[in-house]
Formats: structure tokens, sequence, C-alpha cells
């Protein structure tokens, strides 16, 4: 209720800034505002200098357990578009939507296309049920995504539709590559299974280049895992030789440590890539480059079984 | 065959490390709760764990906020809480079980507060409320194996003063007895238990180690050293047996362990109603 009647007055307030720039001939910035990283850095290759792009999640916070505060509703009560995730990822997203009530608000679900997707790469479909959020963490995927983003910011911007155009191609050849990448340096590669003492984020890109991914918890870093399923994954690490225990970050890396000691092996990085640290963006890590590292790290620890 | 099966009942705690300390380190921490319980609850002192807990949730917050060994800073809020609970017991005036309501929420929203302020670290957060037996470390299985070796010598060495003041406070202090200092030390005993046994059954249920050992040991104790003993017992068992339970049913080790003192301190109470045994 609270949170409505603000929404209103910032509204008015922002109603009246849009009508003042209107009147003296000032050119507005597409606001643009993502949930998670990556759908950040898809927008902001789109709409380069033309638009503002923001991300609601700050450094260092998981999604999983993160939730907006008002100032960030206040930034979306802003926003020309807004791109979430969806399938689950951001559960506060439709109480907010629905608080925010600005039906001309654009807003894209980047998740609603994936079991079309899914299903038309031959992939028998999970059906009905949740599907895997992580669909970021499949670059042919983030591909249509960037299309998705480019037909919007078309339609809001079309004055800067060719410049858009350009930008949205350059990106999605880099995305190209980095698929590219990934399918050369996997299929030398001698082991196929990995693993992951995080949530089981990595299910697109593990059956992307036919790779076999345990992990130590479900779909959400929130649900415990049991002792059994550590004593399992123990086992299969020791049966195997496993060197590397893969831990993820924003989650304690505390349990893949303990495999780790347990079978005499080291740890090593996996970023979901859903957000940065702080100290990332400072450097401006991009997506991309997470990926390669990403790559880089898979590459030392895949297990022959 | 009864052999066998016992056998591979006990087998992960011989395969897995990680096992074999959650229950060391889980033994010991009973054996301090339950010894350290009998007095608290005979001074009606059952809640002090519980808010001692609490408080020490704001250091583990702090902690991780601060990517700095949590347990630590958790110890250093709760001896802190500790000592002002007893001085708020002896100054204010106010009853025995004020300053721990004061101080169990208090911790609890300061703890709640700082874990905003990160906002990364919900779900380790989440292991510290709730236990997570999986992830106990070689340090803190030595912490609670010489915890329980002070608490064990302390009450050894101050036996005969502790029981003159848990049960009669006045006549201890006209008799020359520092009760003040030695409820301090007990408290703060209570504190280092309390922190340590925080990792295995998480700090919603810590107090419970405290209390219902307690409470079953002097349900049939005939005395003040059988009391212990009981306790002892209990705790030890609900302990080893529930993370038993806990891997082979698939269940929180923290509740596995707290229902099963419940289950001896109910049956202890029911042979007592019966008269089965009056006293051991």
């Amino acid at each position: 209720m609270k949170i409505k009647r603000f929404s209103y007055l910032i509204k008015s307030i922002g109603m009246v800034f849009l009508s003042l720039a209107c009147v003296f001939g000032v050119q507005a910035k597409l606001r643009i505002v993502t949930s998670i990283f990556p759908l950040e850095e898809f927008a902001a290759a789109v709409v380069g200098e033309r638009g503002d792009v923001s991300c609601l999640l700050p450094p260092g916070a998981e999604i999983h357990s993160w939730k907006p505060r008002p100032s960030d509703i206040v930034r979306l009560s802003g926003a020309d578009l807004f791109i979430y995730n969806g399938a689950g990822l951001e559960p506060w997203m439709e109480d907010i939507l629905r608080s925010l009530n600005r039906p001309r608000m654009k807003t894209l679900d980047a998740a609603a296309g994936m079991r079309e997707f899914h299903a038309g790469h031959g992939h028998e479909g999970h059906g009905h049920g949740d599907i895997d959020p992580h669909v970021w963490l499949d670059f042919e995927y983030d591909q249509i995504l960037v299309d998705r983003i480019l037909d919007l910011v078309v339609e809001l911007d079309p004055q800067g539709a060719d410049g858009y155009r350009l930008r949205a191609a350059a990106y999605k050849a880099e995305l190209a590559d980095l698929d590219e990448f990934y399918r050369e340096s996997l299929k030398s590669a001698r082991g196929k299974t990995f693993i992951f003492g995080g949530h089981a984020a990595f299910g697109y890109l593990a059956e992307r280049y036919g790779l076999r991914q345990m992990s130590l918890y479900g779909l959400s870093p929130n649900a415990r895992p049991k002792p059994k399923q550590m004593a399992g994954i123990t086992d299969f690490a020791r049966k195997n030789n496993v060197k590397v225990i893969f831990f993820e970050q924003f989650v304690s890396p505390e349990l893949a440590r303990v495999i780790a000691d347990e079978v005499g092996a080291e740890i090593r990085v996996l970023y979901p890539g859903a957000n940065r640290t702080a100290a990332q963006v400072r450097e401006r890590v991009s997506f991309l480059q997470l990926m390669r590292m990403n790559l880089e790290n898979l590459c030392h620890g895949l297990i022959r079984e | 065959m009864g052999n066998m099966s016992f056998l591979t009942l006990i087998d992960p705690f011989i395969r897995y490390g990680f096992l074999q300390r959650a229950l060391l380190a889980g033994l010991f921490i009973a054996v301090a709760c339950a010894v350290l319980g009998v007095f608290l609850v005979l001074r009606g002192e059952s809640m002090i764990g519980h808010g001692l807990a609490h408080t020490a949730f704001a250091g583990v917050a702090l902690g991780l906020l601060l990517d700095m060994f949590p347990l630590g800073i958790a110890l250093a809020v709760a001896i802190m809480a500790a000592l002002l609970i007893s001085r708020i017991k002896e100054g204010s005036g106010l009853s025995g079980d004020t300053g721990i309501a004061i101080f169990s929420s208090v911790g609890f929203a300061l703890g709640i507060v700082i874990a905003s302020l990160a906002r990364g670290f919900n779900v380790d957060l989440f292991a510290y409320l709730f236990g997570e037996i999986l992830a106990i470390s070689p340090l803190e299985v030595w912490l609670s194996v010489s915890l329980a070796l002070v608490v064990l010598m302390t009450i050894f060495l101050f036996y005969s003063r502790l029981v003159y003041m848990t049960f009669d406070r006045e006549s201890a202090r006209a008799s020359g007895i520092r009760v003040d200092r030695l409820d301090a030390l007990l408290t703060v005993l209570t504190a280092v238990t309390v922190v340590l046994g925080m990792k295995v059954v998480g700090i919603i249920l810590v107090s419970a180690l405290v209390v219902l050992p307690a409470a079953a040991g002097l349900q049939v104790a005939s005395n003040f050293k059988k009391a212990l003993m009981f306790a002892v017992l209990n705790a030890t068992m609900s302990v080893g047996l529930g993370l038993l339970l806990s891997y082979h049913l698939d269940i929180p080790a923290s509740g596995a362990v707290v229902l099963l003192s419940f289950l001896f301190f109910g049956i202890l109470f029911v042979l007592r109603k019966a008269r089965i045994f009056r006293s051991f």
C-alpha cells in the first residue's frame, strides 16, 4: 500500500520533469533497468551511448536471496524498459510490477522463450513444471535475447534504429565467438564431468557442450545439501581421483573445500555470471570475460569417468 | 547379522572426515551443555542459552560482513552479552530473565540489520541459524574438545561452591562466596558453549541442548551428581543417535538431535510419573 502511494508521488514528479524536458526540447535518454548483470550487459551492448542501462542487483549480492529496496522501486518507476530474467529467479518481481502499476512500461521476460528454444533443439522438453532459470548460460539463447532487446529498443526509439542494429550485430558476433570457443575447447577435452560445490546453475551450459554437472545444491543455493549427497559426491571424487572441486562465486566455498580436503583436491571458482563483485565492477570485467575465465577453469577440472 | 547392520549404520562415520568431525564436536559440546545445563535449570535460567545464541547471531553476521572468522566474533559478542546479562541481573532490580529477553532480541535485531548491509551472505547465515554439520572444521573440533575440558575442570574446581550457590544463594553469599563472580563464570562458559554448539544444531535450537538433557536428568536423579551423569548421558546419546538418524533418514541434524533429547526426557518423565522408578 505504502509503496503504491509512494510510487504515485514519484511518478507525478517524474511526469513534471518529463513534460519540462519536452517543452525545452531535451532529448531524454532511453532508461533501461535490468534485474541481473548479463541482461545489463546485453542491453548496454545494444543501446550504447543512447541509453542509460542499470542493474538492480547490487555488486556482490546473490540473486536468489536478494530483494529490492525502496530506492530500487524508485529507479524502476522511471524506467522505459525493464528486463528481468523470469522463471522464478525474481520472486519479488510480480508484486513490485503490480504496485508500480505502469502498464506502459515495456518489460521483457528473458526466460520466456527458453522452453520453445530448448524443444526446437531436439531436447525433450521438461514438459510442465518449472524451467531452469539460468538461461543466460546458453550463449546461443543469449543471441536471441539480444535480438529481442533490439526489437523493443527500436520500438521505443526508432530514430536510433540503425545504430542499435549495428551494435546488436557486433555483440551477437562476440557471443557466437564465445560459443564457438567453448565448443572447440571442450571437444578435445578428455573428461566430461565436473563437481560443483555450488547450485546447479550450469545445466544449459553443460547440456550444450556435452558436459555433466555434479552439483551440491539444487537449482537454488537456498536449500542446504544433505549429508548423503555430500557422501555420494565425496565417493565419486575419491573413485575418480578428482583433482579440482569447483566452488561458486557468492556461495560460501566451505562445502567445496570440505570435499576437496577429503579427497586431496584443490578448489577453483566458477562464475554463474548473474552478478559481479564490487572489485569486478571497478575493473569492468565483462560477462564475456567471466565466461572465458569459467572455460579456462573448467578445462583444468574435467573428470574422465 | 545384528552386527552387520550396526556396521552399515556407523560406516559413513568411519569413511567421511566431515561426519567424524561433526560427531566429535557434537559429543564434546553435548557434554559441556549438559553439565552447565543442570546448574542453569536449577537456577531458573533455562532461557540463557537461547538468549546468548541469539546475541551471538549479531557476531556471526558481523564476522561474515567483515569476512573474518565468524565464530570468533560471535564468541566475543556472546561473552560480552553474558557479562552484561549478569550485570543487569545484579544491578537493575529487574527479574532474572529480563536481561536475557533484552539481549536476545537486541542481538537478533542487530544481526538482521548487519545482514542487510552486506546483502550477499544470506545463504551462509542460514548455516548458522539451522546448523551445518557438514562444514565443521578441524579447528572447530579442537575448540569443542578443549571447551568441554575447560567446562568440566571448572565445574570440578568450583563444584561445592557452585552447588551451594545454586541451592541457597543468600547463605552462599553470607558465607563469603563471591556469587557474582561465579555467576559471571557460569554465564561466560555457557556463552562459549552455545557459540560452539551453534555450528552443530544452529542458533535456534542450541539452547535445547542446554535445557533438555538437564531437565531429563533432574527428573530421575536422587542427587546432584547423578543428575549431572544422566544429563550427560542424554545429551551424548541424543547427539550421537541424532547424527546417525540425520544421515540415514536425510533429515536435518539439529531437528533429529533435539527431538531425540525430548524423547528421552519424555520417557523419563512418564517413568517418574508412573513411579516405575522414583529415583536412581
